[in-house]
């Protein structure tokens, strides 16, 4: 039971530590960094929950995202303008970085004089590949769709 | 030869015009430098246009450098401008939203308007780069967690990616060109990251080597890339995404050439 409450739990602890971190190297007001370590914690709780329940890594990240987006719009009264900068800097934990240098790397070990199992080693890139590509495409649609039905103005 | 006073009547509202729009071009482009969406940039450029007392004509945005057509009683000029690629800054950017709101609900001539951008550039202040430098440590070393890295790839990451966003500061500081610094950075990272884990005997060695060149992922330009396409505007959409592309190219190369110094690739 415990287990598995921080199973659920640790990723949104570093969801929104990592949030609040590169909201810090983005500017944002102080008061603001609690709002952006709330929104990636909550990001990677709905990311964490779609995962457990079977998900893919796309559909799960597009979930998270596109809540954390709804939530930043209920908030609009008390985040002002920056609700969608706040939504966006809680989604950047979910940004497959990882996925893509991995990706890379195995592009480049492709190149190498002599290469074993070329099919595997293509495989497994062209399958980060997709994966990031994927996942960065889940996140910036779950961002944009509120935003959109809302018709509110940006500025 | 003299100007008579109907010749010079146009070429004032001509001057005028050009005024406004060299301030709306000067706030669209700190909005793009502080890593605004390109539906923003627009709306902006039309609200403080308009604002100015000026006729909004007609705005293009690419990734570097616009265009922008304003009249004032009849007279157009269309004018152009270069800024500097994009980075992120949120205080600046609502600084500069919430002067063209002000002036949208309180009128505001173009010598105002260029006033306020100054002070918002004066005084719009950034986070001390040592405490910049420790969050973005903890940012990476969160982000070694989140990829299932174990206690002690998180206090080798901490310490790398600290360093590696102080490298990055002082690169910047010194005009270096941005892929060259992504690459200097993503090897100096990961090879400290690396380095540190090794020594200290962790399990995940590959996540000490990838996770503190996460600092460096494009994450807000990756974002905008995409919803700059899905708002209507696909060319400035798709150069985001091709830069995105090469931080990630230079980043990697960084990161392997650290993990052959390191003896992990052949």
């Amino acid at each position: 039971m415990t287990a598995a409450l921080l199973d659920l739990f640790a990723p949104a602890f570093f969801g929104g530590l990592a949030a609040a971190g590169f909201g810090y190297l983005f500017n944002f007001r102080r008061r603001d960094l609690l709002w952006c370590a709330a929104a990636g914690a909550f990001a990677l709780y709905v990311r964490t929950l779609g995962l457990e329940g079977g998900w893919s890594l796309e559909g799960a990240s597009f979930a998270a995202a596109l809540s954390v987006s709804l939530a930043a719009g209920m908030l609009k009264q008390r985040l002002g303008s920056s609700g969608h900068e706040i939504a966006l800097c809680g989604c950047i934990p979910m940004v497959p970085g990882a996925f893509m240098s991995k990706a890379i790397l195995g592009l480049f070990a492709l190149t190498a004089p002599h290469v074993s199992d070329a099919d595997g080693a293509v495989l497994a890139a062209m399958q980060d590949i997709l994966r990031v590509f994927f996942t960065l495409c889940a996140i910036g649609t779950g961002l944009v769709l509120p935003m959109h039905i809302s018709k509110g103005r940006s500025l | 030869m003299q100007d008579s006073p109907s010749d010079s009547v146009p070429a004032a509202r001509k001057a005028e015009a050009e005024t406004i729009a060299l301030a709306a071009m000067r706030g669209a482009a700190m909005l793009m430098e502080s890593g605004a969406r390109a539906r923003v940039v627009y709306e902006f450029a039309e609200i403080a246009v308009r604002a100015m007392g000026g006729t909004f004509g007609g705005f293009r945005l690419g990734y570097a450098s616009m265009n922008i057509t304003v009249g004032r009683e009849g007279q157009l000029v269309s004018s152009m401008a270069n800024f500097h690629a994009p980075g992120v800054n949120h205080r600046m950017s609502e600084a500069v939203k919430a002067l063209a709101l002000a002036a949208e609900k309180n009128g505001m001539d173009a010598v105002a308007f260029s006033s306020g951008l100054d002070r918002i550039k004066k005084e719009t202040g950034r986070h001390p780069p040592l405490c910049v430098a420790l969050a973005v440590g903890l940012a990476c070393a969160a982000f070694a967690m989140l990829l299932q890295g174990d206690a002690v790839t998180f206090a080798a990451v901490f310490a790398a990616a600290t360093l590696a966003q102080h490298l990055r500061h002082v690169l910047r500081r010194h005009g270096m060109n941005l892929y060259v610094i992504t690459a200097l950075v993503a090897l100096a990272g990961s090879f400290l990251g690396g380095f540190f884990a090794q020594e200290a005997g962790s399990a995940t060695v590959d996540m000490a080597l990838i996770a503190p060149t996460l600092l460096l992922v494009p994450g807000v330009p990756a974002t905008n890339a995409q919803t700059d396409i899905i708002d209507g505007y696909p060319t400035l959409g798709s150069a985001r995404a091709v830069a995105v592309l090469m931080v990630m190219v230079f980043a990697t190369t960084g990161i392997w050439v650290a993990s052959f110094m390191l003896g992990l690739t052949r």
